[in-house]
């Protein structure tokens, strides 16, 4: 008796009755329990479907080949058949080879053989079960693989070699044979869609069959990669490779050796990507550094990179010249050292702008002056951007910073200059008694000076502040257009200058001489300066040197006359002379002679005395009025009728009187000659009263006579040049002329009353000098 | 060869009693005219030419006249010359005696029609001679 731990559970299906009894009690003795006992599959359905039986044990019958229940139940057979037959049939054996749940057990046979049979039959279908099971968990893998490794973006292959291969472990680098030999062998036999799309294949092509070699740009790369990946087994490799297309694209990759477990090399398993644009973006990363780095190389500025975790210590990592501000390389290299040359009262400014550089905010720049390593202080114009780390979890990644320092020193410098210029042109400008004013693009006053403020005081004596002023805004309309016209004239580029008259209520008229000049900034005309030169006094002088001139031209011409008219009488007379008259004609003749030798005598010593004051330098003594009148007197003697005429002297000064005696002689000798010559011959007696007068600073000589007198007509024109007062004034006419001018040159003023037939006074006033004094 | 006269009646404007004196000596000794009227001013000659309108016998043929005279000077003469009736301007010719040979006086008379030359002082033969001619030739 066989003692089951777990009694199966069994139906039985048997047409035969008897049959079915024997076996029962046989299963019933071995310590089975029988479910059921059924003619047929079709009677034993209904408990094989309520009871779910372990085993069923069933008369063979040929007949069971065309039952519909028996084949229905072999479709989906989860419970092992034992078959009981006394012989084996072509179609019962048939069955048993194609179902493995299907068993056999021929008769006749021992209760042993009949439990050993069971058991097998049960241990086969636990087993089958078991491995349905794992069958179907195997296909599931295979499929998720399989999905894997078409989905995947990578490319994924395997390469076989069809002869694995083995070396001596202890030899690290494989030996070449096996090098050659997988470089010979290996062959692609699997691959992803990926693959293919890497290296540009048709959606037709593929790589399978191809030798692993095809991957690779050439023998020499392929034999290197072989050659790492046999050292290390596994390992990540970069190439790259032109395609049928032209293009070059770079694949990186993680590739290992297949090894079965033996040891042995059976293939290449390879997961690659294609890295093409991430190369060309390093690249380009790289192109755009390097391009920095030149382009801050030239710069006149100091770029500074620096690198910091924590911002307790910041290091400089890139600067972009060697030596800023003169030091040696790397003698600056953190922004402490470079706190170390902040000039003192720009110090706490840069120190409250570095504070807050740990919050990584953006301030305007600053200007700091730094000391160089010459000790001189260089303008700079600071400012930093702090770039966050690409991870910015707290603690992790540098912080990058940029420091810029704008060098501004000969910006500054020019500035400053320029300030000093202006400054020194306003200077110049405001110095100057000229009106200057310069005029912008819009016509509008910029810089003027204080004449010109004053000038246009005349016109708006409310102006108190010219610039900014439209040109309309200073100047009235009667003006406007003047300075309107040259201005714009200016503005095309010419320089002028133009003469200008402004008549003003006190001063009478100004003559200005206007110069506008353009004002040239690179090649553009910004505006227009405009100088105002008053050339009133240098018009005066040009006036009176004009009639200068034409009095020294008439004087020329006079005097040519004056002096050639007795030389022609005496030519004329000597003509005479050689002529066959008598003797007492020729007596007459050389008397007429005498008489024009003394007329030219008399000429050129006028003449002379003019040019004496004209050109002889003051000279002051004291006078004795008196003694030079009597000189004068007896130099005159040879006049006619000069005995005729009767002096009176009456000098009313007390003391004695200061005067140039040479021209005073002048003065007197012609003023005798006059009341000589002019003595009017008619009267009983002729004389002239010679009067001195003494007054607070001046003193008056007066020359009264009784002769002809002058006509009115003739007293206007009296002083001029070679003016003759009368019909039969023999004299040159220079007499009156050169008083005037003595008494000019002695500070005084010449006067002259006369009434015709009545007689002439003379008075001329001169200042009164206590002491000797040369006045040049 | 004694020569007729050039002209009849000959006047001297000059201020300068010698240079009248000369002219009229030498217009005597050379036989220019057969009479002289001596004016020493510019006024009394007009005053003289003024006087004999009407009685053309006693204008002169010749006027020598001097530039450089006080008051009515030779232009002033020559301009109110021009105020008379034309056949006293164009009996009296009018020669300038002058003591210079300025070119602003020559240039400023140049232009009047009545004067025929212009001579520099003092008159002499040779001058007595070329004035002669100009008339016989303008007289032609």
């Amino acid at each position: 008796m066989i003692i089951q731990r777990q009694k199966p559970l069994i139906q039985l299906i048997s047409n035969d009755h008897v049959s079915a009894m024997e076996l029962e009690e046989r299963l019933l003795s071995l310590g089975y329990v029988v479910l059921a006992k059924n003619k047929s599959f079709e009677q034993g359905a209904a408990v094989f479907e309520s009871h779910q039986p372990e085993l069923i044990i069933a008369e063979w019958d040929d007949a069971f080949i065309d039952d519909i229940y028996f084949q229905q139940l072999l479709q989906e057979l989860s419970v092992p058949i034992l078959f009981v037959s006394l012989a084996l049939t072509p179609a019962l054996h048939q069955l048993c080879q194609t179902s493995r749940m299907v068993h056999l057990i021929q008769r006749s046979f021992a209760d042993i053989d009949l439990h050993s049979a069971i058991q097998q039959v049960l241990g086969t279908a636990s087993i089958y079960k078991q491995y349905t099971k794992y069958e179907e968990e195997l296909k599931q893998n295979a499929r998720l693989l399989q999905l894997f490794f078409n989905q995947a973006l990578s490319a994924i292959f395997f390469a076989i070699t069809p002869t694995p291969l083995r070396w001596r472990s202890e030899l690290q680098t494989p030996p070449l044979a096996v090098l050659r030999h997988l470089q010979e062998t290996l062959t692609i036999t699997k691959h992803n869609r990926s693959l293919a799309e890497q290296y540009r294949l048709k959606p037709e092509e593929g790589l399978i069959k191809q030798p692993l070699r095809c991957l690779f740009p050439s023998n020499e790369i392929y034999e290197h990669f072989l050659a790492t990946l046999l050292e290390k087994k596994q390992c990540r490799f970069t190439f790259s490779k032109e395609l049928a297309d032209g293009s070059v694209a770079t694949y990186e990759g993680n590739y290992s050796l297949i090894l079965d477990e033996q040891g042995a090399v059976i293939g290449v398993l390879g997961i690659q990507q294609d890295i093409t644009h991430r190369k060309r973006h390093e690249r380009l990363l790289k192109i755009s550094k390097q391009r920095f780095e030149r382009l801050a190389a030239y710069s006149p500025d100091i770029i500074i990179v620096a690198h910091t975790q924590d911002f307790q210590k910041i290091r400089f990592s890139y600067v972009n010249k060697p030596n800023i501000l003169g030091f040696k390389e790397k003698a600056i290299d953190s922004p402490d050292k470079l706190m170390e040359l902040v000039h003192p009262q720009d110090f706490p400014t840069v120190r409250a702008y570095f504070q807050d550089i740990s919050q990584k905010n953006e301030y305007p720049p600053i200007q700091v002056r730094l000391k160089n390593q010459a000790g001189e202080w260089e303008w700079f114009q600071c400012q930093y951007v702090v770039l966050s780390p690409e991870d910015e979890q707290e603690g992790k990644g540098y912080y990058e910073i940029l420091f810029y320092l704008h060098n501004l020193t000969e910006k500054i410098r020019y500035e400053n200059q320029l300030k000093e210029e202006k400054a020194n042109l306003l200077a110049l400008i405001e110095s100057s008694h000229n009106p200057i004013f310069s005029v912008d693009r819009k016509l509008h006053v910029k810089t003027y000076n204080t004449a010109f403020l004053n000038l246009i005081h005349h016109f708006k004596p409310a102006l108190r502040e010219a610039a900014g002023q439209p040109l309309s805004g200073v100047f009235p309309k009667e003006e406007l257009n003047f300075w309107l016209e040259h201005i714009q004239k200016t503005f095309l580029g010419e320089k002028q200058e133009v003469p200008h008259r402004l008549h003003f209520k006190e001063k009478g008229t100004v003559h200005y001489e206007v110069a506008f000049y353009p004002i040239i900034e690179e090649s553009q005309i910004t505006g227009v300066t405009v100088i105002a030169r008053d050339v009133t006094e240098q018009e005066k002088m040009r006036l009176a040197l004009e009639k200068s001139n034409y009095e020294l031209d008439t004087f020329i011409y006079r005097s040519s006359h004056d002096l050639r008219a007795p030389l022609s009488s005496i030519l004329g007379l000597l003509q005479l002379l050689r002529m066959p008259v008598s003797d007492q004609e020729k007596t007459h003749y050389i008397q007429l002679i005498e008489k024009s030798v003394a007329k030219l005598d008399r000429v050129i010593y006028s003449l002379i005395d003019f040019s004496r004051n004209m050109h002889l330098p003051l000279e002051f003594g004291y006078v004795d009025v008196e003694q030079i009148v009597y000189d004068c007197y007896e130099q005159l003697q040879s006049l006619p009728h000069a005995d005729r005429l009767r002096i009176h002297f009456i000098n009313g000064c007390p003391e004695e009187l200061v005067s140039d005696e040479n021209r005073l002689r002048i003065v007197l000798y012609h003023l005798l000659s006059n009341s000589i010559r002019y003595q009017d011959l008619h009267k009983e007696e002729t004389h002239i009263h010679i009067t001195i007068e003494c007054h607070q600073d001046t003193w008056t000589l007066s020359f009264k006579d009784n002769g002809k007198g002058i006509a009115d007509n003739i007293k206007q024109n009296l002083f001029h040049m070679f003016q003759r007062s009368n019909e039969e004034n023999r004299g040159a006419g220079l007499g009156l002329y050169i008083i005037k001018q003595v008494v000019q040159k002695l500070q005084g003023e010449v006067e002259i009353k006369s009434q015709l037939g009545e007689g002439t006074e003379v008075i001329i006033t001169l200042p009164l000098l206590k002491e000797k004094t040369i006045v040049l | 060869m004694e020569k007729a006269p050039a002209v009849d009646l000959v006047m001297l404007v000059d201020d300068n009693d010698t240079d009248n004196f000369i002219s009229k000596r030498i217009i005597e000794i050379t036989k220019f005219a057969n009479r002289v009227e001596i004016k020493n001013s510019g006024k009394s000659a007009l005053e003289y030419i003024e006087a004999n309108v009407n009685t053309p016998e006693n204008l002169p043929d010749l006027i020598f006249l001097d530039i450089n005279m006080p008051i009515v000077d030779g232009f002033v003469f020559l301009f109110e010359f021009e105020m008379f009736p034309e056949e006293v301007k164009k009996k009296c010719k009018i020669v300038i005696l002058s003591s210079s040979d300025n070119k602003r006086d020559i240039d400023k008379i140049v232009d009047n029609e009545y004067v025929i030359k212009f001579i520099t002082k003092p008159l002499t033969e040779n001058s007595l001679n070329s004035v002669r001619d100009l008339l016989s030739s303008m007289a032609s």
